[in-house]
């Protein structure tokens, strides 16, 4: 194709009119591709087959593979109960919506033992949500936002499993880069622009905490050893 | 064209069209452009520019009373940025015009905006993602959609409201938004695909992360941010709005001065 967009060019460049023209400047400038593609010219027929079977085999493609790539498994569990495959989800494959119960019930009724703030007695405006798999409608993360008023501060908690990657909370991820320990947990930490954020993990679960308009990450710890207080 | 060519061109052209997503009606093609369906953060902090400096000066750092409230779309809600972003002007607007948000306050005592509430602020989303006429056309809404949609919303309880254009382009007037921010009042961005970042300060150096917002989005502009850094090999001046995204999980970004956007309008009600 690009040797004909060449002769194309500078057919056009000279000015070359006529079909034969055409055929003897290229014979002239290109003499080795016209060679070849003489020798190699294949009867009517004979290409006719190739072409069709050519068609055939990208039909085959068409009709097995792809059926197989969009149907094939690939909801590996690993939700917030589920099992240990990794499973990194984009924001196509799930939804985030508000659910009635808070994450301490949602720990008990499924007996799981992950940790979460329990302020239910003097905080305010619970919110919980729920990441839900498109798919299979497993649950792949809890979020709980608490308004402090004591403090005037808007915590956000939010939990998965360590083998479960929710892109939107890859954006913390990202953004955590600075390191620090408490209780022997790693905790990676960021306070930039509107938040302060942190996220560690603890017996496969990964936590993430943003105070909204926080601007210190000793408060950020504080947090971090009430969570593993409630073990 | 020879014959066997024809049917060449003709059978490559069948084979090809199940990949060309090329299906819709020719009026919603036609307007696939310029509608604003929100997207995905991709390639989220894969590009990070290391600032390392001598000196840094915070010139400017501003944003509206309590910056906005952080509402995204749920379950539901395809490619619902346009109610998203309505719902977070008149979430915003609700602390100075009561009951733009009927029965329910977008805000503590303390001034601090609540988070989105399930029944009231869920209830304004859709009731917004219906007046724009999201995904009727096509996917998405219109500027025209957008504007109307919300303005329908606002009179509805009693208001009006005024979108005063802040430039197009690369021709945003970015004086004229930091004198709408210092009024406290809102702008709204209708942005094509593009970067909006994250500014991590460390000792003698800054991260500037970026993530890539994938499709056509509106989001709204409450703040400004200019920092100035002595380098060792000279200055570095950087401007930014602040912006909430509308996206969950990162609810507020940096959006360089200077960076295309499609329309901005200063948002008014009163």
């Amino acid at each position: 194709m690009r040797v004909e967009k060449k002769l194309n060019k500078a057919i056009k460049q000279d000015g070359i009119d006529t079909q034969s023209e055409i055929l003897e400047e290229l014979k002239r400038r290109y003499p080795q591709y016209v060679k070849q593609s003489d020798k190699k010219q294949a009867p009517v027929k004979k290409r006719r087959f190739a072409f069709i079977s050519a068609i055939a085999a990208a039909a085959v493609c068409v009709a097995v593979i792809v059926p197989c790539v969009v149907l094939l498994p690939r909801n590996n569990g690993g939700g917030i109960g589920g099992k240990e495959n990794i499973r990194y989800c984009t924001q196509g494959e799930y939804d985030k919506g508000n659910v009635e119960y808070t994450i301490g019930e949602y720990r008990e009724t499924n007996n799981l033992n992950f940790l979460y703030f329990d302020w239910y007695e003097f905080g305010e405006d619970f919110r919980t949500f729920c990441y839900t798999s498109n798919s299979d409608n497993e649950v792949l993360g809890l979020e709980e936002q608490t308004y402090l008023p004591q403090s005037d501060e808007f915590v956000q908690l939010s939990i998965t499993k360590t083998n479960v990657y929710l892109d939107v909370l890859d954006l913390i991820i990202g953004k955590c880069q600075n390191e620090d320990y408490v209780d022997n947990h790693k905790v990676a930490w960021s306070v930039a622009g509107e938040y302060a954020t942190c996220i560690f993990e603890n017996s496969g679960y990964r936590y993430f905490i943003q105070i909204e308009q926080g601007k210190d990450e000793n408060r950020l710890f504080e947090l971090v050893a009430e969570l593993l207080d409630t073990k | 064209m020879n014959k066997t060519n024809r049917i060449k061109t003709i059978a490559l052209l069948l084979l090809c069209l199940p990949f060309c997503g090329g299906w819709s009606s020719t009026p919603a093609a036609a307007e696939q452009s310029d509608r604003y369906v929100g997207g995905e953060l991709i390639g989220t902090y894969a590009s990070s520019e290391t600032i390392p400096y001598v000196s840094k000066q915070v010139v400017d750092d501003i944003s509206t009373a309590n910056s906005t409230p952080k509402y995204f779309a749920v379950n539901g809600m395809q490619n619902g940025c346009g109610a998203v972003a309505g719902g977070i002007i008149i979430g915003f607007y609700d602390k100075y015009y009561a009951n733009l948000i009927p029965g329910w306050d977008s805000y503590y005592s303390t001034g601090r905006y609540k988070g989105q509430d399930g029944t009231y602020v869920q209830g304004l989303l859709f009731d917004l993602y219906d007046k724009m006429q999201t995904n009727v056309v096509a996917p998405g809404v219109s500027e025209s959609e957008f504007k109307n949609g919300l303005q329908s919303c606002v009179v509805d309880h009693g208001y009006n409201i005024q979108y005063t254009s802040l430039g197009a382009g690369n021709n945003f007037n970015y004086s004229t938004f930091k004198t709408a921010v210092n009024n406290n009042q809102l702008t709204v961005l209708f942005v094509e695909p593009s970067n909006i970042y994250s500014l991590e300060p460390f000792e003698n150096e800054d991260i500037l992360v970026s993530s890539t917002i994938n499709g056509n989005h509106i989001m709204v502009a409450y703040g400004y941010y200019e920092v100035k850094y002595t380098l060792s090999n000279g200055t570095r001046t950087d401007k930014y709005l602040y912006v909430a995204t509308g996206l969950s999980g990162s609810s507020t970004a940096l959006y360089k001065v200077g960076s295309y956007v499609n329309a901005a309008y200063k948002v008014t009600i009163n």
